[in-house]
């Protein structure tokens, strides 16, 4: 069997993985316990090498895409960190050899671990833990048993919080208003909404912060990789010309909730992806190569805490980033000197799971938050698991309230429309969400924005 | 040597013996039943540390040899890993070691036809409980003041926990822990099983001297076993004494008396109809909808799950269908293994209001799950 | 003035001895509150115990078993399986603190129009007078 970490969300739980899954009980975050996504991992459908859309020996299409970064300029690296560190910095040479930085669309950010958590008395928390991360949750339940008192700023009443605030897009600025304190806050640091993040870890003491992001290495990555521009920005400047050659590794665009933003990517000259899975994505590239998904490569992720976890599995990633590296004429790397750099950077000697390591990140961004105006808003209440496509919510949820006035009824449909057209979904009824709200964990194709501005007709 | 027999076993491989948690005989047993051919594959646990034990299947002697010795804070119920071994090979033989809880598991899967019994070999091993390995690790720092990398043994002997080191080793009574909310799992504190009379073959340390394994021989299957073992030269046997005899029995009997104790403490009534639907209500609340609980349920052998069948996470029902299907469904072969309160990410206690309904219902049909392949009681429904 | 709450009561009815009980019960005219609403199944045995607990969650305020009597089932055994399964959801609606009225199981033949009447009379009086089920969400119609 081989130990992994489930790479659903950056908790980082121990997951062990062959023909049966088996719950890691020792494991630092989860011990053996996991959520739905961990346990439907295994099944996906390969992507294959190909050039043009068509399959391709991996060998051409490595000297293809080498070709192309050699001559295109103005090339832009994206990983999110859906890869391990070593493999984070093979591409981080890979991209310094025309003088590029690899994007990670997430600024650095550490902030407090799993134990603040458990030892605090007082949370403030931005997420839905019941749905967004759930293994925060038993952190949570097990400080609130300890006496710990949980205040909860989110669109609706979250169950394990004393005192639920909801929120409303129309009067978003509540949140600037907040009195921290010495609170612990949990927060959701997301390329969709960066500005939201933003506007919490810069009004509160950055140590209090337990800051959960949506891809497994999210953490490695910033710290391997420079590179700050959010995915909005990455996708103008394709449409400006600016960048005319884009390589993706394991990292999707198609997160975005407007899909009108990525037919920039028909503007490239050159798309180049490296992902485990065949989708829609690799479908629009000009070169596909293939990869590891998170648990089948072998190597170091850092989880969202920094506590670097190790993953059994196999380096082909590594391999092709390698080989591409060798035919642009430039020093091959190998998955052991990458490691040994890793180790060194993050300045551990060995990687035990049960210490978390110090880490020197700087947050940088300053951004303001967006207003909105007066009426009804669809809020997309992402989950991580939806961009592992892992999708078993086809449904938004609404205010019994809502239901009431526009008279629907149990197996009906709910009607929204925004200035991209009109939709027809199913919905759910819950207590304690605004009635001029529709929170959906999908992204539906109305959407212009996390937020999106809709009338019920 | 026959039926019915107790004896004392060890290993004649002097490395195993010593590696053994008790002589080494189960691994000996196991590597036996492959060598002779009565097995085409083993299920064992492999030690990753003190605190972990990763399951494999294999045919592989030395494997099965690296897996000696016994791991008390590895909770693992071994029962799918045999169900996968079935769906894999449906003509194949089998051997395990099985606590009464994995034995358990095994005969209520064989009743619903996903295991044959007949081609399991069930290596009994006594089982005075488990441990969480985090909170032990926790518990190790707390209360031993050790590091929990340090230990290189741990053993259980006369109520007490004996944690060694290189250096030292320290002991503290079970009791004195599970008041401080370590030691033994709260299922196991409560289990009344300790020595597994439904497998072929129940091996222990209770009653033996050092480096040996006292056996009670209980089937035919058993006696093959044992008998393999013995013509392949690699273990030797000894009559069990009176005096161990005695103990053995005599240990197991105070054993089920704290548990019955542990049961009363655990199990308190909630006599107000209108406080049991708050109970249920309130605790039930923070289900995630993961399912975890079933997937790793020994006793759940639904091929279409009725539990999810009438289950919608778009409904807003005040307790979840899932779970009300799911305590009615297994009410009746509920073994109270500690499964599913182990990995709920949501800390709901699981196997508590399992055996609420299953205290109820087996005591309404006088069934007790596990023990022999009596039909239950909802087979009749089905 | 207030309206008086009916309880809502969902009815299983075996095609081959209830639901034609109900029916002549109907078709006599004989007085009975418009409480009841009936699902005919092909056999009792074919009420399954996700079909009585999913009434209950989407409001129901009581769920009713009915079919041939023991002996006449049209598939010989069904209703002995209808009473075990009963029984059992008997044991986990008690546990989960539901008042027993809540559940019930009645053998009624096809020629019973009368006393179906009366059977259902009987029921819903109990049900009003221990009120709504506590299941019912308040939004719930
Ligand atoms: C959790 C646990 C509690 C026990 N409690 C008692 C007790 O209270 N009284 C008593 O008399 N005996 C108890 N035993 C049995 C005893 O510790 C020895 O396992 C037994 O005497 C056989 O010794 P051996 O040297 O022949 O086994 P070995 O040759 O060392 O073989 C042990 C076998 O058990 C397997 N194993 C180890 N850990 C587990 C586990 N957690 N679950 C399933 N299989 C496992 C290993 O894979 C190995 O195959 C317990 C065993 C376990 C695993
Ligand atoms: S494991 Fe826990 S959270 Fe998951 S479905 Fe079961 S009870 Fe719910
Ligand atoms: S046919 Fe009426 S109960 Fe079976």
């Amino acid at each position: 069997m081989n130990k992994i970490v489930c790479p659903g969300c950056n908790l980082g739980c121990g997951l062990y993985m062959n023909d049966v899954l088996y719950f890691r009980k020792n494991a630092p975050v989860n011990s053996g316990k996991l959520c739905k996504f961990g346990m439907k991992l295994h099944k996906y459908e390969k992507a294959l090498p190909m050039i043009g859309g068509k399959e391709e020996e991996l060998s051409n299409v490595i000297s293809a895409a080498s070709k192309k970064l050699a001559e295109t300029k103005d090339f832009a690296f994206v990983s999110f960190g859906n890869v391990t560190c070593e493999e984070q910095l093979a591409f981080t040479k890979l991209a310094s050899t025309v003088g590029s930085d690899v994007y990670t669309c997430i600024p650095g950010f550490v902030g407090a671990d799993i134990e603040k958590i458990r030892q605090s008395t007082e949370i403030i928390t931005f997420i839905d833990p019941y749905t967004t991360y759930p293994l925060i949750l038993r952190h949570m339940l097990y400080a609130k048993e300890n006496g710990a008192k949980i205040t909860s700023y989110y669109w609706k009443k979250i169950r394990i919080a004393d005192e639920s605030v909801i929120l409303n897009p129309t009067e978003i600025d509540k949140i600037k208003s907040i009195d921290f304190g010495d609170s612990l806050v949990i927060l959701d640091l997301n390329p969709l909404n960066l500005e939201f993040s933003n506007e919490i870890i810069n009004s509160c003491n950055r140590e209090n912060i337990v800051c959960l992001k949506p891809f497994l290495n999210s953490t490695g990555a910033s710290l391997l990789s420079g590179g700050e521009k959010s995915i909005y920005q990455i996708l103008d400047e394709i449409k400006e010309k600016k960048i005319k050659g884009l390589y993706l590794l394991e990292s999707d665009p198609r997160i975005v909730p407007d899909d009108a933003l990525l037919s920039a990517l028909d503007k490239l000259d050159v798309l180049i992806v490296q992902q485990s899975a065949h989708n829609s994505l690799s479908d629009r590239a000009n070169i596909v190569l293939p990869n590891d998904r998170t648990f089948e490569g072998k190597g170091t992720v850092l989880n969202f805490e920094g506590r670097a976890l190790e993953t059994e599995g196999k380096t082909e990633g590594i391999k092709i980033i390698s080989e591409i590296l060798k035919s642009a004429g430039k020093e091959e790397t190998s998955y052991d000197s990458l490691h040994a750099e890793v180790l060194s950077k993050l300045g551990i000697t060995e990687i035990d799971e049960y210490v978390v390591p110090e880490h020197n990140l700087v947050y940088k961004p300053e951004t303001e938050l967006k207003k909105y105006e007066g009426g009804s808003h669809l809020i997309y209440v992402y989950t991580p698991f939806l961009w592992n496509n892992t999708i078993d919510r086809d449904f938004v949820e609404i205010s019994p309230g809502l239901a009431e006035s526009l008279n629907l009824h149990k197996d009906g449909l709910l009607k929204m429309t925004s200035s991209k057209g009109s939709a027809a979904v199913k919905y759910k009824i819950v207590e304690d969400v605004p009635d001029n709200v529709v929170l959906s964990p999908m992204k539906l194709p109305i959407s212009t924005d996390v937020i999106t501005p809709i009338e019920f007709k | 040597m026959n039926i019915g027999d107790r004896i004392v076993a060890w290993s004649k491989d002097e490395e195993i013996k010593k590696e053994g948690a008790s002589g080494g005989l189960v691994t000996s047993l196991l590597t036996a039943a492959l060598k002779g051919e009565l097995v085409d594959e083993v299920i064992a646990l492999q030690k990753v540390s003190e605190f972990e034990g990763v399951p494999i299947r294999t045919s592989n002697v030395d494997e099965v040899i690296k897996c000696s010795g016994s791991l008390h804070a590895a909770p693992i119920n071994l029962t799918k890993f045999a169900v996968r071994f079935f769906e894999a090979h449906p003509d194949g033989t089998l051997a395990l070691p099985a606590k009464p809880c994995d034995a358990r598991g095994i005969i209520e899967q064989a009743k619903r036809k996903k295991i044959n019994l007949e081609k399991t070999y069930l290596i009994g091993l006594n089982c005075g409980g488990t441990m969480p390995p985090i909170t032990t690790m926790k518990m190790l720092e707390k209360m031993y003041e050790i590091n929990p990398d340090d230990v290189i043994e741990e053993e259980i002997e006369r109520g007490k926990l004996i944690f060694k080191t290189e250096k030292e080793e320290k002991a503290i009574s079970i009791d004195e822990l599970e008041e401080a909310g370590y030691g033994r799992r709260e299922n196991c504190r409560y289990c009344e099983t300790n020595i597994p009379v439904m497998t072929d073959v129940a091996c222990g340390n209770w009653g033996a001297g050092k480096n040996e394994t006292f056996v009670e021989i209980f089937t035919e299957k058993g006696l093959k076993l044992m008998n393999n073992a013995i013509e392949l030269g690699l273990i030797e046997t000894a009559p069990a004494t009176e005096k161990g005899i005695k103990i053995r029995e005599k240990t197991n009997s105070v054993m089920e008396k704290v548990a019955k104790k542990w049961h009363k403490k655990i199990f308190v009534p909630i006599e107000d109809r209108l406080e049991r639907f708050h109970y249920y209500m309130d605790v039930m609340e923070d289900c995630i909808d993961c399912e975890a609980c079933k997937y790793v349920c020994p006793v759940c052998a639904c091929d279409e799950s009725k539990c999810i069948d009438f289950y919608d996470p778009m409904d807003s029902h005040k307790i979840s269908i899932y779970h009300l299907v799911r305590l009615l469904h297994i009410s009746d072969s509920c073994i109270g293994c500690g499964q599913c309160t182990d990995v709920c990410p949501a800390e709901i206690p699981l196997t508590i209001l399992h055996r609420r309904m299953a205290d109820r219902i087996q005591a309404k049909y006088d069934y007790i799950p596990g023990m022999d392949m009596k039909i239950p009681p909802s087979f009749e429904v089905e | 003035m207030e309206e008086e709450w009916t309880p809502k009561i969902t009815l299983f009815c075996c095609n081959w001895c209830s639901y034609a009980g109900s029916d002549d019960a109907g078709v006599g005219r004989k007085q009975q509150p418009p409480s009841t609403r009936t699902i005919r199944v092909m056999c009792s045995g074919r009420t399954d115990p996700g079909f009585v607990l999913t009434a209950l969650m989407e409001g129901s305020d009581a769920v009713l078993f009915t079919g041939c009597h023991i002996g006449d089932c049209h598939y010989i055994s069904g209703n002995y399986k209808a009473k075990k399964r009963f029984e059992m959801l008997k044991e986990i609606l008690d546990e989960i603190g539901l008042e027993d009225e809540r559940l019930q199981l009645q053998w009624i033949s096809a020629s019973e129009g009368s006393e179906f009447a009366e059977y259902i009379r009987k029921v819903t009086e109990e049900i009003k007078a221990i009120g709504p089920s506590p299941l019912r969400q308040e939004w719930m119609k």
